[in-house]
């Protein structure tokens, strides 16, 4: 009742900021202020949303995680030097946080001396919630997280000469909070500390040397990971890696028919991992190292051989190989030490002609191949014919190969056709899983319509795959059709459908009744969507109504519904935004659950 | 059979490559002489404007390429309108009908020549030739638009991912699942993970410094990049995506199957212990520094 009535007090509030703004009339605002030398501009937008939420609360915390309270939604400012002034540290500036007091806040400084330097700042927040699906834990395939990712970086770039630039940079990422897990054979679960930490700095160079235009990078990456359980079973990490990597881009133009780019990357990483657990059992308390060393090189091509037609060619050769060192596994042996090494190294090539006959048709078409070698420890090839193990126990190499195309064609300025095909043959798949034959098309029509303001999209894509050995195949075939609609400037309709239609289906060794037995799974989905946006129908009254609804069907139904309602009135002053919002989602997996909300949000914007 | 028709394959890409050479040889010459064809002088902005005064101010006001125009250290053909649209005195002798380059009608490529005439230099650019974009007849200036766009917005027709869903709208769709990063949010952009001007990554992932397959997901979540002593080694060899779903599922953490143990039954091979779910047992499943079975 409470809850109702201080809904209701919003409602009246809202309409009757609505009233008192109805009168003025609704010409642009007031745009671009002068001082200092700078001419200024920017928005704010701060708002309060309340929310109404019934059902599982948790389950709207992993979906929507949108919560009550008062909301920075926007705020910029930037500035712009009115003229040249050699002796000015700032040529332009610009200021932004968005989404203060929800679950994705961001914030963005960027400084700039034309020709000087850039300094550029950013700062991201992601918080992430999930819980387990099931309270046994036994039979819940999942873990809890509520946990907060935060992405940072610096980077400053100096340009001492026209084509010479420095750049100077940190990057981090961390990830906090808690996490409810399991510890093998304990399989109740437990409450974990995050503590993760992954840091970059590097230096890079991009400058010429004589016709080539070269980027020079040397970074550091650190990461550290000191994750801890408390109790019952005490566990914790003490982790640390890091990693040299060494990137050498350069590109250049052989000639007006020859444009060419090669790079090389290395990158060793080294480092040490340290575990604690009280009582040891399966896993023993001690450390493991490992180290790992990655080359890369790659060139590619592009030679015009007639004015319509040219010739492009990539390739890479990648090659990485890791040894690692624990003396924790009881399994193999610890405390002694036991080693574990795996090595991959590939050639991939592309060969792709490109086919301009006329300015409205464009024609592709190439040849993909690729050799891997890859040899790894696998520890779980116990060799029950081939119902145990990922890795195939005869496979070292694999070779792939298929075609790949394209036409592009707008026979008319109202219609255009796409058409994309890539296929693919492995004759030799590593693990179990990989594919031994793939197909891939896609067709897209563009329709402008001769009803004015009437376009028509529809896209067609199917993916065929399928492993002869593993009686596996999956066919996803997607059919998506778009209409947008603006009869008269001020209005926009927009629509769309998409049928997603997944099936796929594995021979497996079923233990019970003790043979292999095939398993299909359907994991089709419909969405449909819509939207009617309006702006300035009335003086400066606007809004915007869209909806999806997305239903999923097979091995997991479920049904996932948001709708919008979003009215503004720009004027003079501020700009007044009213939005209800109303989601919901039922989810019959495992055992029914879901969340209804009710959101309303109240927000005044401002452009400056 | 098989190994028949992977012979043939593989002839069937030499037969390619061999084609390519031995036409490139003979067309030497025909390109040479399309090369000699007359051409237009320029003539410089302030020609430009006496005709399209409205372009030439909005151009002024907000676009990063007019500080090129005031600068007497470029050549004529790399500043102000003629950079782009190519040398304009034939187009202004014809009383503005035709002789220059007016991105209406063009293909991609000689779109996207213009704008790679200045913008190739740039080590994120050096690749866009070869591009799936590019080949697929998608030129700057159908993301792009030089005239009359805000200021810090690399020049954007649209907003980012109203940009990219225009004509990816399958995966647009796949974002309105109850499972999905939160791209419609905000939170994530389609450029964190892609890269709109090509690179030798499937999908134009985003690569910034290349040590595994699917580095585009480290940058968010580097705890699963390793390296670990004990690797799941289908994170090295088939990524992410052979479980997960990046951009929306019907499933939690975006897998592709509902049921984990039915996920690693797909390449396992087998239930194990059919009513326990796998990852209860198997926590580390990215990878672990102490447990070969990925335990702890």
């Amino acid at each position: 009742m409470r809850r109702n009535t201080t809904k209701c007090i919003w409602i009246v509030f809202c309409i009757s900021f609505f009233h008192l703004f109805s009168v003025s009339p609704a010409p642009c605002q007031d745009a671009g202020l002068t001082a200092g030398g700078f001419q200024w501009g920017g928005d704010i937008e701060l708002g309060y949303r309340g929310t109404s939420i019934a059902g599982d609360k948790q389950r709207y915390d992993y979906v929507s995680n949108l919560q009550n309270g008062l909301k920075l939604f926007d705020f910029s400012l930037w500035g712009k030097r009115i003229g040249e002034d050699p002796k000015s540290l700032v040529d332009s500036l610009r200021f932004r946080v968005s989404g203060l007091g929800d679950p994705y806040p961001s914030g963005l400084l960027e400084v700039k001396k034309n020709n000087t330097y850039s300094l550029s700042i950013n700062y991201k927040q992601y918080q992430y919630i999930t819980y387990r699906e099931d309270p046994n834990p036994l039979f819940s395939p999942t873990a809890n997280f509520d946990s907060t990712i935060h992405r940072g970086s610096v980077l400053l770039s100096v340009f001492p000469k026209d084509d010479v630039k420095l750049n100077f940079g940190y990057n981090r990422v961390s990830r906090d909070g808690s996490a409810l897990t399991t510890v093998f054979p304990n399989l109740t679960p437990m409450e974990q500390d995050l503590n993760e930490q992954y840091n970059e700095y590097f230096i890079s160079a991009d400058f010429p040397i004589a016709n080539w235009d070269m980027h020079v990078k040397q970074s550091l990456w650190t990461y550290y990971n000191g994750d801890k359980i408390h109790a019952p079973a005490y566990q914790a990490y003490d982790s640390s890696l890091q990693t040299l990597v060494t990137n050498i881009k350069g590109h250049t133009r052989f000639s007006d028919r020859l444009d060419f780019d090669a790079a090389f990357i290395y990158a060793h990483t080294q480092g040490t991992s340290n575990i604690t657990t009280i009582p040891a059992i399966v896993v023993l308390p001690g450390s493991g190292n490992m180290s790992m060393n990655t080359y890369v090189v790659e060139a590619g091509l592009s030679y015009l051989i007639r004015k319509e037609l040219i010739f492009h060619f990539d390739y890479r050769f990648h090659a990485l190989d890791q040894n690692g060192r624990a003396n924790t596994d009881v399994f193999l042996g610890a405390p002694a030490n036991s080693p574990s090494n795996y090595n991959l190294m590939a050639n991939t090539g592309t060969f792709q002609l490109e086919y301009i006959p006329r300015d409205n048709l464009t024609l592709r078409a190439g040849y993909r191949v690729q050799y891997q070698n890859v040899n790894g420890d696998n520890y779980y090839d116990a060799g029950i014919g081939n119902g145990n193990g990922g890795k195939s126990p005869s496979s070292n190499t694999s070779w792939l190969n298929g075609w790949v195309g394209s036409i592009d064609w707008k026979p008319y300025k109202f219609l255009t056709v796409f058409g994309e095909y890539e296929g693919a043959n492995f004759s030799n798949p590593y693990t179990w899983i990989s594919m031994e034959n793939q197909n891939v098309a896609r067709v897209k029509i563009k329709y402008d319509t001769p009803i004015s303001g009437l376009t028509l999209k529809g896209t067609f894509n199917w993916r065929y795959t399928t492993n002869a050995q593993q009686d596996y195949n999956l066919n996803v075939q997607d059919y998506i059709f778009t209409a947008i609609y603006k009869p008269i400037p001020m209005i926009t309709f927009d629509g769309s459908f998409d049928y997603s239609r997944v099936n796929n289906s594995k021979d497996i060794w079923n233990p019970i009744p003790f043979r292999f037995e095939n398993f299909s799974w359907d994991s089709s989905y419909y969405v449909w969507t819509g939207g009617l946006t309006f702006d300035n129908v009335y003086k400066g009254l606007g809004g915007r109504m869209n909806g999806s609804y997305a239903k999923s069907l097979g091995e997991n139904p479920q049904n996932y519904v948001d709708a919008v309602v979003s009215v503004w009135y720009k004027n003079k002053c501020v700009t007044p935004i009213l939005t209800y919002e109303r989601t919901y989602l039922t989810d019959n997996q495992i055992h029914a659950d879901g969340f209804r909300a009710n959101l309303i949000t109240f927000s005044l914007r401002k452009d400056f | 059979m098989k190994e028949k028709i992977m012979n043939w394959s593989r002839v069937s890409a030499i037969s390619v490559i061999a084609l390519v050479v031995i036409v490139s040889f003979i067309s030497f010459n025909s390109y040479s002489q399309e090369k000699k064809g007359g051409a237009a002088d320029y003539i410089g902005a302030d020609g430009c404007k006496a005709c399209h005064a409205d372009i030439y101010d909005a151009f002024k006001k907000s676009d990063p390429h007019w500080k090129n125009v005031m600068n007497d250290k470029v050549a004529p053909g790399k500043k102000g309108c003629e950079s782009c649209h190519g040398p304009g005195s034939k187009h202004a002798d014809a009383e503005g009908k035709g002789f220059i380059l007016s991105f209406k009608g063009d293909n991609a490529k000689t779109n996207s020549d213009a704008c790679l005439n200045c913008h190739e230099k740039q080590k994120n650019l050096s690749q866009f030739g070869r591009s799936v974009h590019k080949l697929s007849a998608v030129g700057c200036n159908d993301c792009h638009k030089v005239h009359g766009t805000q200021m810090g917005k690399n020049l954007l027709k649209q907003k980012e991912t109203d940009l990219c869903f225009s004509c990816h709208q399958d995966v647009k769709s796949s974002f309105y699942l109850a499972n999905s990063h939160k791209v419609l949010q905000g939170a994530v952009k389609c450029t964190d993970c892609h890269t709109p001007h090509g690179s030798r990554e499937r999908a134009s992932l985003r690569r910034t410094s290349a040590t595994v397959k699917y580095e585009a997901c480290f940058k968010c979540h580097p705890e699963k990049r390793g390296p670990f002593v004990y690797e799941h080694l289908s994170m090295k060899t088939e990524g992410c995506t052979i479980c997960h779903v990046p951009h929306g599922s019907t499933n939690r953490y975006l897998l592709a199957r509902a049921n984990v143990k039915m996920l690693c039954a797909e390449c396992h091979g087998t239930m194990h212990y059919p009513n326990i779910s796998c990852i209860n047992c198997h926590t580390q499943i990215h990878g672990s520094n102490f447990s070969s079975r990925l335990l702890q």
